[in-house]
């Protein structure tokens, strides 16, 4: 009612997330509803009225756990405990599946909460209690991880203690439902009658308590104002970039993994064209390479690399994720014009005034361009639009066999480049090649 | 006397017992609530501490920069604080010295002449610069222990200034001090970068 309630209030507030809610709640509330009338037929029945709980409690938890890799940050967490979470789904829907198929091959008396049970209940039940505890305990633990102080907003902060709290909640409903299971597979029939009551008390209070923390925690979440977003946001952008420059660090000490001399021929051919523009800007044409670009076409170069290569780094998260993630949260960043100006000087030192701003971070206008690159589809851009650094940086990746074989082709062939760009590049690594000449080597 | 010590002993081992049993229960919870208060980061600076710690700098609210919050930090802890930049061309050593260590900046205290050197590799991303200060610059707002250096080179002796900026004393293991050092550059970075717009909230609960 409440979900349809909102959407009907707020029809353009995640209209599609209030329809799921809305549906998963009915599916909750028929799935227990009809578990407690009395009344079943075979215990083949009873197994299929479990399953639908199940399905429930599965559809829920993966829900949450999807949206919860989704939010993690980009630091801290590694690419396999995101990907354990992504898994959700994968493993519940299996470990469904595998209960439905024993339940129905050796039919339980599931709803008949008192009865004894036969030794075939406790691997029906196991198979998907063990798997539902290891995705709560696992989201708990990531929940209480992200109630950490690096987060720095106290609100989001409450709100990711009150999913842990109920996450572990949860984790304490499966192991209560795994020691009624033992209960009534194990024990005698008096013990056991005197036992199922506290067991069924305890499972009621912990879902009341799992049901209030997060209808806490989702309360926190949907009431929290604009600038505490913004603050957050702001937050996993220092964090996605800081990890994205850590990985370029990482990645320099290896050598480019053996691209080190592309960046070498960027460098001298950015010099070419540099001298190019002069000559441009001399005769009154607009000059095709600013004095900026050199670096702009390393940058995309590295970041290049770094996202084709198949050496793990182990730090972080995976470099294409992440880059997305930057481009979304520094495009975010860009667009509030309430958000203040971030720039700041850092140091005057060696006779240099070493300066940051987050509008003209150096690694935003790569970053911006490279998924153009790598959609695969030369037909879906012109390169020749592009500025003449991205052609530069495009000439060496499709060198370097970084690009899209239909990109790589299309550069190689010379059709979508600008001619003194492909020149450039091509003397570049000419005079490399000459430098190396065992009569040109430095004594 | 004999007896006596037998007795004794009779005596106290049920207690013994019923210690040891309540260890035994408690340990496994002990071990497990340590853990999760680790994982929260229960106990380490938040960032409204942290906002409280530049009130006293009288930088909070304000933009700023390394350069702003080392010369605040500087007038408070009453020592003087130097930032210099290792060129990675004209001092190669060094800079090996920086990669081996896995470093990109650290903090050498000169006790006679009362100053803090805080050397950074120049050839850092701006924002890595900028976050490697802050870094450096938080293990001195906590009064972690200082290498020391004299006449150029560092001594192998830590030690810790007389002043410090944060309220409780700094942490013992190396994990934690270097985790809050962390944080304190994470913290720097956002309020120095939003300044008044990290306050303005009520709701943020961020206003000391």
């Amino acid at each position: 009612m409440f979900f349809v309630s909102y959407r009907i209030l707020r029809p353009d507030a995640r209209p599609k997330f209030t329809l799921l809610a809305a549906l998963l709640c009915v599916l909750v509330s028929f799935a227990f509803g009809r578990t407690a009338l009395p009344g079943f037929d075979s215990y083949r029945a009873q197994v299929f009225q479990s399953t639908l709980v199940g399905l429930a409690i599965c559809i829920g938890w993966s829900i949450v756990c999807l949206k919860l890799a989704e939010s993690l940050e980009a630091t801290g967490v590694s690419a396999r405990a995101r990907a354990a979470l992504r898994s959700c789904p994968y493993g519940l829907g299996a470990a469904l599946l595998c209960n439905l198929t024993i339940g129905l091959a050796w039919p339980v008396p599931v709803l008949e909460f008192e009865a004894g049970a036969p030794y075939h209940y406790l691997p029906y039940k196991l198979v998907l209690l063990v798997p539902e505890t290891f995705y709560v305990s696992l989201a708990g633990y990531f929940f209480l991880k992200m109630s950490g102080p690096h987060v720095q907003v106290g609100r989001i902060r409450a709100q990711n203690y009150a999913f842990a709290a109920g996450s572990f909640c949860l984790t304490l409903i499966t192991l209560n439902a795994m020691a009624n299971v033992a209960v009534r597979v194990f024990a005698p029939q008096d013990f056991r009658l005197r036992l199922v009551e506290p067991i069924l008390r305890v499972e009621l209070l912990m879902t009341i308590l799992f049901v209030s923390a997060f209808a806490i925690g989702a309360a926190l979440y949907h009431t929290q104002g604009k600038r505490a977003k913004m603050l957050a946001r702001f937050a996993r952008w220092l964090n996605a970039r800081k990890a994205l420059d850590q990985q370029l660090w990482y990645f320099a000490g290896s050598g480019w993994g053996g691209h080190a001399p592309a960046l070498e021929h960027v460098t001298r051919a950015s010099a070419e064209l540099s001298l190019r523009a002069q000559k441009d800007k001399a005769d009154g044409e607009q000059p095709g390479f600013s004095p900026g670009d050199s670096q702009k076409a390393l940058d995309a170069l590295k970041v290049l690399i770094l996202q084709q290569s198949k050496t793990r780094l182990g730090i972080g998260t995976n470099t294409r994720e992440l880059t997305f993630l930057l481009l979304r949260l520094q495009n975010y960043l860009l667009r509030e014009a309430t958000l203040p100006q971030a720039s700041w000087d850092i140091v005057r030192a060696n006779g240099k005034h070493y300066t940051y701003s987050l509008a003209s971070d150096p690694l935003h206008a790569p970053i911006e361009k490279i998924p153009l690159l790598l959609s695969g589809d030369p037909s879906t851009h012109d390169l020749l639009r592009e500025p003449e650094w991205l052609q530069l940086a495009s000439v060496a990746a499709a060198d370097e066999d970084l690009l899209p074989t239909m990109l790589t082709r299309q550069i190689v062939e010379g059709i979508g480049v600008r001619r003194r760009v492909l020149t450039a590049y091509e003397n570049a690594k000419i005079r490399a090649q000459l430098l190396t000449f065992p009569g040109n080597e430095p004594s | 006397m004999n007896a006596f010590r037998l007795l004794a002993q009779d005596s106290s081992s049920p207690l013994r017992e019923a210690k040891g049993l309540q260890h035994v229960l408690m340990h496994p919870v002990s071990v497990l609530w340590r853990y999760l208060r680790g994982c929260a980061g229960l106990g380490l600076l938040t960032f409204a501490g942290f906002l409280e710690e530049l009130d006293r700098l009288e930088l909070k609210g304000e933009t700023f920069g390394p350069r702003d919050y080392a010369d605040a930090l500087a007038d408070e802890l009453r020592i003087s604080i130097e930032i210099e930049l290792v060129d990675v061309d004209d001092n190669p050593a060094a800079a090996l010295a920086f990669r081996r260590w896995g470093k990109a900046a650290c903090v050498w205290y000169d006790k006679p002449s009362n100053l803090a050197r805080v050397l950074v590799l120049s050839n850092l991303p701006p924002l890595e610069m900028t976050a490697a200060i802050y870094h450096e610059l938080g293990h001195l707002a906590a009064g972690d222990p200082l290498v020391l250096y004299r006449h150029g080179r560092a001594v192998t002796k830590a030690e810790a200034l007389p002043r410090r900026l944060a309220r409780s004393s700094p942490a013992m293991r190396r994990k934690v001090i270097e985790g809050e050092a962390r944080l304190r550059e994470n913290y720097a970075l956002t309020a120095g970068a939003l300044g008044s717009f990290c306050l303005e909230s009520e709701s943020l609960k961020q206003l000391s």
